[in-house]
């Protein structure tokens, strides 16, 4: 069998195009939005509404303070400074953890719940086309019989 | 020659993930092909789980014939992981060097899992790494490179560049990749000069056939069409195809329908919704008789790393249509001349009418694709260069019926983690 030459028809192809005089303003829908969904848009995506939720698992419980690196001055001056304000800091900070972690586990449970509702609409789905059928059949045997 | 170890962050049977899902085809089909190997994981149930949480119990367990040996997971601060992989998920920002110590050391690791491969190594003929950025990756290469070989699973991402990796993967003894444009890309950001390196590709289940009668008939799809399969979201670049498709029709008339598989949702405009058939999620043998019924496959996708979709189009022999901004279908299109590529509106329209007006180039296509996905991807080639690649390493393969002596020996195992 002859090995098709790729590179020979995409010449041809883009000759063609430079002799018909082709060009994008040419194009009539180019301009026009689609609505595909996007990785992290806002309509219901199982696998984003996972990622999102692993998220917010991950970062719902946040130290007061990250590390300091660096000059050893600049992080000693800041790091003082830290001192100073930690007991202003320290209880809203106990406050906002507490609140991310009541927030994503409330998250969590309605992810299951939505989980277990995505199974039982299957469910009926099934069930539906099952009855479907099942009509279908009476209907048949019905027409028979007359 | 001992057995070999592969190593991964996490492992079950039913997780999700890639490499996961590679790992698991992998290692079947060296055991069936009588290689001795075990896997050498952490206690973690999944990448999405919390990282230092213990899901599995730590020891050894055997399932379908295969040694598993758990390892418990370390306590992270998971902040500062946290801090450091914001910049890098934002781009490509810059860590410092303390930056990159927080990465790994912070990130999922096991200081067992670390002491197991370093105080057993004389048992193992080699460690197998997947994927490259994790830390059970880093400091589990660390204990002994010269038994190391990666498959790093590589995409161009912030990742790639840090400096810790960029220092450690010279020190390999082998990297494993699944295309030459991954390769390439290893070979420009890493000095790959001392390390033994191969594409070997990616098994895949080619042992199928589809009926494209089958599947017009169930589907009541009458003319020819083109077919796209996979997640309908923007990132796999679906709404390009739409629109390109809507220009098709607009310019060429109605010749040729488009059937979308997969999840996701697109809304479609008005005009086209009666050439354009969504059937969403479908029965495997059904995507393969939609395959085979199919004009031509397009994927439009400028970011893949393999495409498994591309490969299953080949092997019911249908030519395929991929975007010239991918280098990995771009190039998977030129060796095998399964297909034809394109940049820009024009460039598509062209592809689509020859292989719309030139069914036997299109047929020679489809079956130069399948004979390449079978002469480099079915399970016994990818079997074979695997225990090849292994051979040249280290010199022979293990056997399995010498391993896999300690089953359900969870006591053994936590004796063995304490060395």
């Amino acid at each position: 069998m002859q090995a098709v030459d790729i590179e020979k028809i995409m010449e041809e192809i883009r000759r063609e195009i430079k002799e018909k005089g082709y060009k994008e303003e040419d194009l009539h829908f180019k301009d026009i939005a689609l609505d595909a969904e996007e990785p992290s848009g806002m309509r219901y995506s199982r696998e984003d509404a996972e990622r999102q939720l692993d998220y917010l698992s991950f970062h719902s419980d946040n130290p007061v303070f990250f590390p300091l690196s660096g000059n050893p001055v600049k992080t000693f001056v800041q790091r003082v400074i830290r001192r100073i304000f930690l007991f202003v800091i320290y209880p809203a900070f106990q406050f906002q953890n507490k609140h991310n972690a009541t927030v994503t586990r409330f998250l969590k449970q309605s992810m299951n719940y939505m989980n277990e509702n995505e199974a039982l609409m299957e469910q009926l789905k099934k069930q539906q086309e099952q009855i479907d059928r099942l009509n279908e059949e009476v209907e048949n045997l019905k027409k028979r019989q007359d | 020659m001992n057995k070999i170890g592969f190593v991964i962050p996490w492992f079950g049977w039913d997780i999700p993930g890639g490499a996961e899902a590679e790992l698991r085809g992998l290692v079947t089909h060296l055991h069936d092909a009588g290689v001795g190997l075990e896997i050498l994981t952490t206690c973690v149930k999944e990448f999405m789980s919390d990282w230092s949480h213990n899901f599995h119990r730590p020891g050894i367990v055997v399932e379908h014939g295969i040694t598993i040996r758990r390892f418990r997971a370390d306590s992270r601060n998971a902040a500062d992981f946290a801090q450091v992989n914001a910049k890098l998920m934002a781009g490509r920002i810059p860590l410092t060097a303390e930056e990159e110590q927080i990465y790994v050391h912070e990130m999922i690791n096991s200081r067992e899992l670390c002491h197991y491969l370093s105080g057993h190594r004389q048992e193992y003929s080699l460690y197998v790494f997947i994927p490259y950025m994790f830390g059970t990756t880093y400091y589990g290469i660390m204990q002994c490179p010269e038994k190391s070989v990666l498959i790093p699973c590589l995409h161009d991402e912030s990742y790639i560049y840090m400096k810790v990796f960029a220092d450690l993967f010279p020190k390999l003894r082998g990297m494993i990749f699944h295309a030459y444009p991954e390769e390439a890309l290893a070979e420009k950001v890493y000095d790959l000069s001392e390390v033994k390196h191969a594409v070997l590709g990616e098994g895949i289940d080619t042992e199928w056939q589809g009926d494209a009668r089958r599947f017009r008939d169930k589907y009541h799809v009458e003319k020819p069409y083109m077919l796209y399969a996979g997640r309908k979201d923007s990132g796999k670049n679906v709404d390009q195809l739409i629109a390109y498709y809507r220009e098709y029709l607009w310019r060429n008339g109605e010749t040729l329908d488009l059937v979308l598989l997969g999840g996701g949702s697109i809304k479609l405009p008005k005009d086209i919704e009666g050439h354009v058939h969504d059937f969403g999620f479908v029965p495997i043998q059904d995507k393969y008789d939609a395959y085979a019924g199919a004009d031509v496959f397009c994927n439009p996708s400028h970011n893949e790393s393999f495409s498994l979709v591309v490969m299953e189009s080949w092997i019911a022999q249908r030519p395929v249509l991929v975007s010239g901004s991918c280098a990995v279908t771009r190039d998977f299109v030129r060796r095998t001349g399964g297909g034809l590529y394109f940049d820009g509106y024009f460039e598509f329209e062209g592809a689509v009418n020859f292989l719309h007006g030139h069914p036997e180039a299109a047929e020679r296509m489809g079956k130069s694709g399948r004979r390449y996905v079978l002469e480099n991807f079915s399970w016994p080639v990818i079997v074979e260069r695997y225990m090849s690649f292994f051979t040249d390493i280290c010199g022979g393969i293990a056997d399995a019926s010498h391993h896999n002596t300690d089953r359900c020996n969870t006591a053994g195992a936590a004796s063995g983690m304490q060395e």
